[in-house]
């Protein structure tokens, strides 16, 4: 809770809309994707970097909590003020600063829009690959944040790869530069990339320098059906041995495409067992040429449909659609954005999909498999107590089947809230004591995001 | 599942909520007020009860949520429900029509007998003071004989007369039988409003009308009348239903085969507005063919910001999104912009930047053959 005194100093800062500490107005930014409810003590939405830097000085100086906050579309309820504190929305900040073709970098302010951005890029004939799900909605800030993955990771990699350097402010109110313009630079420890995915453990992202690359002119997808999920895992592995990564690999079970069906037209027969769908791109010649070889890889299947143009977009909306179609299915679903290695994704989903029949659950598998990110959603309904205890249980096997595998328990979601009490079976407590001392260093009175670090 | 679809908080109207848009205020998004109407329904604790359904209210209906949302909510309506069980609305409503009536164009021709605000101003109304600068050189042949009834709605009827004159002779020239009627409203901007009864009721009115002249072509010169029209058809069966959306039909689709040509009072470039409600292309086709290269639509089709009811209970925030619109239409190098809507051709002149202009497409046109 905040004194009389604290609020005012915050109505100081912040004038007019910038602050907000009505609870009828906090409550959109009480919630995000993960529907977990905690309601804040105040939002801020700062302009400034100068703002940032006398919040975060007040913050420390008074222990109040800071929760970085982007478009609160993450699923595991990171950017949320559980215990209270102060959300700080970067939405007022939103502006991109450069673009520039020669140094093949964007400079941007954490409120942009990752689509918005791409847009603005595109007319430049400039790139910047990575592309969770929520692209069309999320920031950039919260992007770099939890270091989102997204669909083209296979061939381009994900946030990390992509931030050149940035500024943030850390308790205490010092502003950090990192990195800078230079693509290649060895010099120092690097702190960039130990912002990026901290989930605002460390400090509040104020700019960001991010790397773009020529905008491929050309790009072809296709949709694969198969008989049986076996059949689309083998494809996986033929389609990942041409010669040439696709940008994209992802696989659709069963259940995922049911769960499609039933939220709209699909471009696929119902009743389809597994579908795979791939995208290519590069330069129109190379295109063709690896098109052909893939259509071969993906062979013999049930259905092959290419996509151009058009077309290509309406096939991909539909995997956008998967994670609000699977509320079709239950009202309630338990994430899991497992990881493994490449050669463990067969035993790993028919592992995730033996446990939902075994625990009388619905398990929607799907994702990233060309870099072996596998999203299993355990669905159910959680106000029948017997049903939310046995998907508890299911997510707690999915995630140790994941660890005997040698993956990860999240390859792009974080652990936020939802998440939290799953690190200590992945990290030892030894990484764990080191990253708290590293975190110690930036944020000495422990401010930044508590319950909520990232290890 | 079974049941009105819930918000599962995935964010996905924030990216077209004009409102949203134009502040980057969260809590005007759709999937606030979802959660606020939520917390009202279970009596939210912590979120006290006027605040909470003033919050809930500023809604600019214009239901571009709808079309993004993957569980199907229905913000917009869930809104109109709100402001129609709020024991003061329609009082609140029509004290402030009075006070601000160019706020609520529409509606005030259905104000209260004895009640129409006096003294309006709606001088940034008038046609192209330099004269129209398309002329129709042969009306399209497509429809004559057709028995065909305009419907003006409440702007054309009560306000700017001049708009239902002009669209009177286009349909004389493409030689329809043209009916006498006299319709009332198309429900759409009572709806918004949360006169939900009354809203019902002008579309039986206007069904049974339509029902007694014969079903005949019902020419339209505003996207959101359009909109409300076809909304007539879910009360009806699905025969009736499907007649009535097939014979709503924009003016400038029928006028769409005409020849046309540009006089020397055309500017070398004109913006496209797409209303919100709009659901056919013909206007934005009818116009790219008449003005030919001067057309250009904005990369990003932005809500004018007229918002209805809101633009009473919070003008400046309907006035952010409005010169968001402006700075969309400008942005394609044009100061003058067309649009369909009645209510967007209020919004657009009384935001309009010193140098712009925006006017309905009936205004850009010479009033006869010649």
């Amino acid at each position: 809770m905040l004194t009389a005194e604290q609020k005012n100093y915050l109505k100081d800062l912040f004038p007019g809309d910038e602050a907000i500490f009505s609870p009828a107005s906090m409550l959109a930014y009480a919630t995000d994707a993960s529907r977990i409810l905690a309601m804040p003590d105040a939002v801020v939405r700062p302009r400034s970097l100068e703002q940032l830097a006398k919040l975060m000085a007040w913050a420390q100086e008074h222990g109040v909590p800071i929760h970085p906050r982007g478009r609160g579309t993450g699923v595991v309820g990171a950017s949320l003020a559980q215990g209270g504190g102060v959300v700080v929305s970067s939405l007022f900040m939103n502006e991109i600063l450069e673009i520039n073709s020669k140094d093949f970098l964007a400079r941007a302010q954490p409120g942009v829009v990752n689509a918005d951005l791409q847009a603005e890029l595109a007319k430049h004939r400039l790139f910047y690959p990575p592309d969770p799900a929520s692209a069309a909605i999320s920031s950039i800030g919260g992007n770099v944040s939890t270091n989102a993955g997204g669909m083209r990771a296979v061939k381009y990699g994900v946030t990390r790869d992509y931030v050149l350097g940035l500024t943030a402010v850390l308790p205490g109110g010092k502003i950090l530069h990192t990195g800078g313009r230079c693509h290649k630079d060895v010099i120092g420890l690097d702190l960039t990339s130990l912002f990026v995915g901290s989930a605002g453990a460390l400090g509040v992202i104020a700019e960001i320098t991010l790397k773009l690359i020529p905008l491929p002119p050309a790009s072809a997808s296709i949709l694969a059906v198969y008989d049986n999920l076996e059949q689309a895992l083998d494809a996986v592995d033929r389609g990942l041995s041409i010669g040439a990564l696709p940008v994209t690999l992802e696989l659709m079970s069963r259940n995922t495409l049911l769960a499609l069906e039933r939220a709209g037209e699909v471009p696929w027969p119902c009743g389809a067992q597994a579908a795979l769908l791939v995208k290519l791109d590069g330069s129109e010649p190379a295109v063709e040429h690896d098109l052909e070889k893939m259509h071969a890889a993906l062979a013999p299947a049930a259905l092959l449909r290419t996509g151009r143009g058009r077309e290509e977009t309406d096939l991909w909306e539909v995997r956008r659609l998967i994670n609000p179609a699977a509320y079709k299915i239950a009202p309630d679903k338990l994430s899991n954005d497992v990881a493994v290695p490449r050669s463990k994704l067969k035993e790993a989903i028919e592992g995730f999909e033996a446990i939902g029949r075994e625990m009388r659950l619905n398990v929607l598998c799907f994702g990233h498999v060309g870099d072996g990110n596998v999203h299993a959603n355990i669905l159910h309904d959680a106000s029948n107590v017997d049903e939310r205890r046995r998907a508890l249980k299911a997510r707690r096997r999915i995630l140790d089947t994941t660890l005997s595998l040698e993956g990860t328990i999240s390859g792009e979601h974080g652990t936020g809230i939802s998440k939290h009490g799953f690190i200590g079976l992945q990290l030892c407590e030894d990484q764990r004591r080191i990253m708290a001392d590293i975190k110690a260093v930036f944020d000495p009175t422990g401010i930044m995001t508590p319950g909520k670090e990232p290890f | 599942m079974s049941g009105k679809p819930s918000c599962i908080r995935c964010g996905r109207c924030l990216s077209v909520c004009p409102l949203f848009r134009a502040t980057g205020r969260e809590e005007l998004a759709p999937r606030s007020k979802s959660m606020l109407l939520e917390a009202l329904d279970r009596g939210y604790g912590e979120t006290p009860q006027l605040s909470a359904e003033k919050l809930a209210a500023m809604c600019l209906g214009c239901r571009r949520c709808l079309d993004v949302c993957p569980q199907g909510v229905n913000a917009p309506q869930a809104v109109a429900e709100l402001r129609a069980v709020h024991p003061d609305f329609k009082t609140w409503l029509w004290k402030n029509a009075l006070r601000r009536p160019q706020a609520l164009f529409p509606l005030v021709g259905l104000a209260p007998r004895g009640m129409a605000p006096k003294g309006l101003d709606f001088s940034g109304l008038e046609p192209p003071s330099e004269g129209p600068w398309v002329e129709i050189v042969a009306a399209s042949t497509c429809f004559q004989g057709r028995k065909a009834v305009l419907f003006p709605g409440c702007a054309a009827t009560s306000l700017v007369r001049r708009w239902r004159t002009k669209a009177e002779n286009l349909l004389a020239a493409l030689g329809v039988d043209l009916l006498p009627a006299d319709f009332g409203c198309c429900g759409s901007p009572q709806e918004s409003g949360g006169l939900l009864h009354e809203a019902k009721a002008s579309r039986a009115r206007f069904a049974a009308l339509w029902r007694k002249l014969g079903r005949p072509l019902v020419a339209t010169i505003c996207a959101t009348c359009r909109n409300g029209l076809r909304q007539t058809a879910e009360e009806l069966d699905a025969e009736e239903a499907q007649a009535l959306r097939e014979a709503v039909t924009p003016l400038s689709a029928m006028l769409m085969q005409s020849q046309t040509r540009l006089t020397d009072a055309a500017p070398e470039r004109v913006a496209f507005h797409k209303p919100c409600h709009e659901t056919s292309p013909a206007d934005e086709l009818w116009l790219s063919k008449s003005l030919g290269d001067r057309f250009f639509a904005p990369d990003v089709g932005e809500c004018c910001g007229f918002g209805g009811a809101l633009r009473l209970a919070e003008p400046d925030l309907a006035a952010q999104v409005g010169r968001r619109c402006w700075d969309s239409l400008t942005a394609t190098g044009a100061q003058t912009a067309v649009t369909g809507c009645t209510a967007c051709v209020l919004a657009l002149s009384v935001q309009a930047p010193p140098t712009a202009r925006a006017f309905h497409w009936l205004d850009i046109f010479a009033q006869s053959l010649r």
